[in-house]
């Protein structure tokens, strides 16, 4: 049974001319972009720069601060996901979230993954299972965790818990995934494992992903979308940006003379 | 003002211990002075007056607040607690009155570490306790007054030996047709509404009809100590009262002055004692009325004249005194025996 | 001989070598000792309790009457007589119907109010809610145990057919009187639930009804559950209400509609010294060690929760757990607990679904529940909010009409025409007076002691725990002890002296623990920066932590004596009903605001029932001035923080 509706062909992210406000603070600043389907895309630059705001922007998490206003159009699958008539429920389940610092539920492994199911109306005990099992597979956390479903989240690793909030939302089958900075909490080997699974992730899902690590993101990524004070410094394949960026900015930050 | 400099002295004391800034010290300083300055302001007599602490008996409490307040010699301040906590007041040195609507018993000296045969059948001390002599002063009547409900056509005559059955344990009557006597009566459950056995008024009534109450050879216990829940008590005369008013099958017994504030809510019961007449309880009969029991307070001794307690004793047993005991609800003295307050007061010279 | 000298006087010489030397700073040492001397006074109270009711308990089970085998099992409970049995299931048995039945009640609308509190007002809504909640708690128990008497339990005798005193009364009056306690704990637990967790539920597509009902409840669940412990020990120490409402009969019964007698009831009984001296007055203290013990482990439990959670720590190694045997094992005990509770929950909700074939939850039907459930657990603030208007309503149409002038200034005469409270309330004042000037140093030293001067070590982890402790033993049990210790030991007698110390004594873990919070609040980087510049301890307290914590000191000040003014069980019988007076010196007797409330409520006519509404009108005033203030300044402190 697949959780997926309105599949549609070429669902590319079309980003443009978004402006978002903290109030008075003028975050993100017209920015204009288009995510590409089944790729993985990477949001760089120095800290304060916007990314992670634009990132939440792509399932409607910026709804949840207070004061924060956002205008222009996203479009996704032939609608504009900033209208306020676009429920963010549902599309939170099409456009996952991983956040930066690992935050599983203090409860089971298995209660972890089963609680997105379980909230858009699977109760079916064999299907959860099947889910939790996949979703854990696909996460390569199955190996390390499969014998004990039933153990506190809490008790895992660092690594571990973060391939359990990757396979958290992988359990309710999104389009997209969405990645906030997920190793600036992990140690060099735990980090490895998750460049490897966003490697794979590629194959089935649209990855987006906020890193300040430049290495990582030519590792990992690719696209490239260098940001820089809210503004869309420049965005093109990965290969390019680094290794032939049009732009002063672009290059002065690839070559560290500011960070 | 002694209040004040205590508190100066105080402040002064622990400004080394004192954390808060100094406008909290500052500002209590000028709200304690703004009031002591206000209440200089409306306290208008009491300047120099002595202090008596009267305590005791909540049976006497409104006779003590009453005459408490109509004494002009000195500011009085009255609190309950009990006759046994009035009696331990007094033998503690607590209090400069002990009000008791019991007699003293062996048992209040013994409470103190006394020796418990210093005290005499009739409620006086031979030899003192602490230091303390306590002499006891009847000041006057209570008339105790069973009660039922207004639609009670039963019960309105009972005897010592019914009030024997509906209010011991000794084979209680359940229903009211149970009761030795009572043939009108309607086979319905009783209930009984009276105080519980912290009360004087309950310790009395059951003086009166169990044999030998309080000694080896007690015949019976009451109603409440069988356990069987007809006996509802209660501290409270208005709960009592509510109770009959509201029950038709209920009975209870509380001080006559009680019944007296509301007589239409309640009927009372005509009592006869072993060998006599059916009597009422009223403030004129209680001559006659077998359940009608002496009030006291207990001093430290006769207090000698010019002393204020001497003064307040004597206004007490005077006629300014006595007139007042009828407002409250109570007997005065010569209604029961015309040299009582006379023979006291003799002893008061 | 001169080696030792030479010694002695090296000490205090300025040593040319070492410009560093210590000095010998007597300021600094004898306020460390003061402090000290403070903290441990927590300790000397909690003796003087121990000895109070050990001391009684003692000489009740040396009686010959009595048994301690039936003590504990009997199921009659008759003091006195010429037969007495004392057996404490009766009173146990009061107790428990009471104090269970207003959890049953306070529970679900306690976490309902806090869940919608905390997770679905907006910030104006609950600046108005919040206020209300806080005047529900300041509001004392005599004025509850009157609404009680006069309005509820008409209402269950006219419509239920209930006793003149009946349970029902009680239990309903004492849930309301808890749910402040439930609510403002649990809305502490809700909040600490990091944010992060609340966010990633969203993330996954959940609504905020399932994100609330799924995520952050079951996180906060300890303290919740410890709010409702802490709640549940607070009833059954409740003595006012129970006095007042719930009767004096020891029976064993379940009955909500009968009367009955609680252990605190019994010991009030026995405290206003009506009881015939002998064994069923040394069976008060009994009672009393009962009483004490319940609601002390139930403390124990819940506060250690209630701490994790209020200052952000998190619970000590299970190494410390595993040191002291009784703590671990009755946290094991906790454990337990909430693991039997998530099963039966789990188990409830597993019957549920076999009962009811759940139907496919739609987008829709979802978005139903979520409206459904925001509803009904609003629906619990709206039960609060009626039950307050109710009570004032009450209060003022019956009091508010004795309001004139004569009852400000003339003393309670017996004629109630003429009667009026002006010693009474200069009683309550003065009275106040005492207790702050005890209370206030001794609270705000210890905490300071035990904040910025006390190494970690075992005596002060013990110190802050007796603290805490103290603050959960019922007022009654205060009241015994002030009675035996200050009034008879010390000889002070029935004065203001013993009623504000015995006041002191309940005031002080509130005034610690609100201290500790407000000296906790302010940054470590000011201590850092005043001890960076050479400041010692003392003075690093005195110029910068002080001042900075000083609104939050304040207004824990405030709430505390304005919570001892509304006590009426611990000063009962040393009060006074009748004077014309006030007091004018330490030693003299006294009248109080609540326990004329209590006089006049238990008078036969009207007019005393009137007299004693106008004095809960007055006394409710008072109680709400002083809180008034104690916001203002905690606002203001708020607004013009920069920290």
């Amino acid at each position: 049974m697949s959780l997926r509706n309105n599949k549609k062909d070429n669902k590319s992210i079309k980003i443009k001319n978004v402006n978002v406000f903290y109030g008075d603070n003028h975050a993100i600043k017209d920015v204009t972009m288009d995510v590409k389907e089944k790729r993985v895309t990477a949001f760089i630059g120095p800290s304060g720069c916007g990314k992670s705001t634009l990132l939440r922007c792509l399932n409607r998490m910026n709804d949840e601060i207070v004061g924060c206003r956002t205008e222009g159009v996203i479009e996704w699958g032939g609608v504009n996901i900033l209208d306020k008539k676009v429920d963010p429920v549902p599309l939170r389940r099409a456009v996952g979230m991983v956040f930066q610092k690992p935050n599983p539920f203090p409860k089971s492994i298995y209660d972890n993954i089963a609680y997105g199911p379980r909230i858009h109306g699977i109760t079916n005990k064999k299907i959860l299972d099947n889910i939790v099992n996949k979703s854990l597979k696909d996460a390569a956390l199955w190996e390390e965790t499969g014998e004990r479903l039933g153990d506190s989240a809490m008790g895992l690793s660092g690594g571990q818990q973060q391939r359990l909030c990757i396979a958290r939302s992988l359990a309710i089958e999104p389009e997209v995934i969405l990645m906030d900075e997920p190793c600036s909490a992990l140690d060099p080997i735990a980090t490895a494992k998750i460049e490897d699974l966003i490697n794979e992730l590629k194959k089935n899902y649209t990855v987006i992903i906020v890193t300040h690590n430049m290495q990582q993101a030519a590792r990992v990524s690719d696209y490239t979308g260098f940001f820089y004070l809210g503004k869309l410094i420049e965005y093109g394949q990965t290969k390019q940006i680094f290794e032939n960026p049009k732009e002063e900015l672009t290059e002065n930050y690839m070559t560290g003379r500011f960070g | 003002m002694l209040l004040f400099s205590s508190l100066g002295d105080y402040i002064v004391k622990i400004n080394k211990n004192k954390k808060l800034g100094r406008s909290m010290i500052g500002v209590l300083i000028i709200v304690t002075l703004c009031i002591s300055f206000l209440s200089g302001c409306i306290e208008s007599e009491t300047g120099g007056t002595p202090k008596l602490t009267q305590t005791g008996s909540s049976t006497v409490l409104p006779l003590a607040i009453a005459w408490a307040e109509e004494f002009d010699g000195a500011d009085i301040s009255v609190s309950g607690g009990g006759s046994s906590h009035g009696i331990n007041s007094l033998l503690n040195g607590e209090a400069d009155l002990g009000d008791a609507s019991r007699l003293m018993k062996g048992l209040d000296y013994e409470k103190l570490g006394c020796n418990a045969e210093l005290v005499n059948e009739d409620g006086t001390a031979s030899a003192s306790c602490n230091g303390i002599l306590p002499t006891k002063w009847i000041v006057a009547y209570d008339v105790l007054a069973v009660v039922v409900n207004n639609n009670n056509d039963f019960a309105t005559e009972l005897s010592y030996d019914q009030l024997y059955e509906i209010f011991t344990d000794d084979n209680s009557a359940v229903y009211w047709d149970d009761v030795t006597g009572l043939d009108n009566a309607p086979h319905q459950l009783i209930e009984i509404y009276a105080p519980d056995e912290a009360s004087g008024t309950y310790d009395f009534f059951f003086e009166e009809i169990i044999p030998n109450w309080g000694k080896d050879g007690q015949q019976a216990d009451t109603r409440l100590n069988s356990g069987d829940g007809v006996y509802h008590p209660s501290a409270d005369d208005n709960v009592i009262l509510n109770a009959v008013k509201d029950n038709e099958y209920a009975i209870g017994y509380f001080g006559f002055a009680y019944y007296n504030e509301n007589p239409s809510l309640l009927q009372t019961v005509w009592i006869a004692d072993e060998g006599t007449d059916y009597e009422e309880p009223s403030l004129a009969n209680v001559a006659d009325y077998p359940m009608a029991r002496p009030l006291h307070i207990y001093t430290d001794g006769i207090p000698e004249s010019g002393n204020v307690i001497n003064e307040y004793l004597k206004y007490i047993l005077g006629d300014n005194g006595q007139d007042i005991v009828p407002d409250v609800g109570y007997v005065r003295l010569n209604l029961v025996d015309e040299n009582l307050a006379s023979s006291q007061l003799a002893k008061l010279k | 001989m001169s080696k030792i000298f030479r010694k002695f006087k090296d000490k205090f010489r300025v040593d040319e070598d070492n410009p560093f030397k210590s000095h010998f700073n007597l300021t600094e040492k004898t306020i460390t000792f003061l402090l000290f001397c403070s903290a441990s006074t927590a300790i000397i109270i909690s003796a003087a309790i121990i000895y109070t009711l050990l001391e009684g308990s003692l000489s009740f089970f040396n009686n010959p009457l009595v048994n301690i085998l039936e003590f504990l099992t009997g199921s009659k409970w008759v003091p006195s007589g010429s037969n007495p049995i004392f057996g404490i299931l009766p009173l146990l048995s009061g107790t428990i119907l009471i104090a269970g039945g207003a959890l049953i009640i306070a529970t679900p609308l306690g976490i309902s109010a806090a869940l919608f509190l905390s997770e679905f007002t907006s910030v104006k809504l609950r600046s108005i809610i919040k206020p209300i909640i806080e005047i529900l708690a300041g509001i004392p128990s005599i004025v509850y145990g009157f609404f009680a008497l006069m309005f509820i339990s008409t209402f269950f005798r006219d419509n239920f057919g209930a006793s003149y005193f009946n349970a029902i009364s009680a239990i309903i009056v004492i849930a309301v009187m808890i749910l402040p306690i439930v609510i403002s704990i649990s809305d502490d637990a809700i909040k600490a639930v990091p944010n992060h967790l609340r966010e990633t539920s969203l993330a996954l597509g959940a609504t905020k009804w399932e994100t609330s009902t799924k995520v952050v409840l079951p996180a906060a669940s300890s303290g919740i559950v410890a709010s409702v412990l802490l709640g549940l020990a607070r009833a059954i120490g409740e003595t006012m209400v129970v006095v007042l409402a719930a009767g004096s009969i020891a029976k064993l019964t379940f009955n909500p509609f009968d009367e009955v007698m609680t252990m605190s009831a019994y010991i009030a009984k026995v405290a206003t010294g009506d009881i015939p001296p002998g064994v069923a007055v040394s069976a008060g203290f009994a009672v009393g060690l009962v009483l004490f013990l319940m609601t002390y482990i139930i403390n124990l439990i819940a506060s250690k929760v209630v701490f994790e959670i209020k200052t952000g720590t998190t619970v000590k190694s299970k190494k410390q757990k595993r040191k002291k045997f009784l703590i671990g094992y009755f946290s094991k005990i906790y454990e337990f607990v909430l693991l039997g509770l998530s099963s039966i929950l789990n188990g409830l909700h597993h019957i549920k679904n076999i009962i009811w074939k759940p139907r496919s939850l739609t987008l829709d039907r979802r978005y139903w529940k979520q409206r459904i459930g925001v509803t009904l657990i609003g629906g619990s603030i709206i039960f609060v909010a009626v039950f307050l208007v109710l009570l004032l309503v009450y209060l003022i149409s019956e009091g508010i009409g004795g309001l004139n002038a004569t009852f400000f200034t003339s003393y309670p005469s017996w004629h109630p025409e003429k009667a009026g409270i002006y010693p009474v309330i200069m009683g309550s004042i003065y009275l106040m007076g005492l207790t702050l000037l005890f209370s206030a140093p001794l609270g705000v030293g210890a905490a300071v002691y035990l904040n910025e001067f006390a190494k970690d070590t075992r005596y002060t982890r013990f110190l802050r725990r007796i603290i805490q402790n103290l603050a959960g033993v019922p007022s009654i049990v205060f009241g015994l002890m002030g009675l035996t210790i200050f009034v008879r030991l010390f000889d002070f007698g029935p004065s203001l002296l013993s009623g504000s110390l015995i006041l002191t004594i309940m005031a002080l873990p509130i005034i610690v623990v609100s201290t500790e919070e407000a000296v906790k609040s302010v940054p470590d980087s000011f201590r850092e920066a005043a001890r960076g510049v050479g400041s010692t301890k003392w003075q690093t307290v005195r110029h910068h932590v002080l001042p900075s914590a000083s609104p939050g000191i304040m207004t824990g000040i405030i709430l505390s004596i304005s919570r001892a003014i509304g006590e009426t069980a611990p000063i009962l019988f040393i009060v006074s009903f009748f004077a014309k007076t006030a007091p004018s010196g330490i030693f003299d007797s006294f009248m109080a605001l609540p326990a004329q409330i209590f006089y006049w409520t238990t008078q036969p006519k009207e007019e005393f029932h009137t007299l004693a509404a106008s004095t809960i009108i007055v006394l409710l005033l008072i109680l709400f001035a002083m809180n008034a203030v104690a916001i203002i300044i905690r606002q203001r402190a708020q607004s013009r923080r920069d920290w």
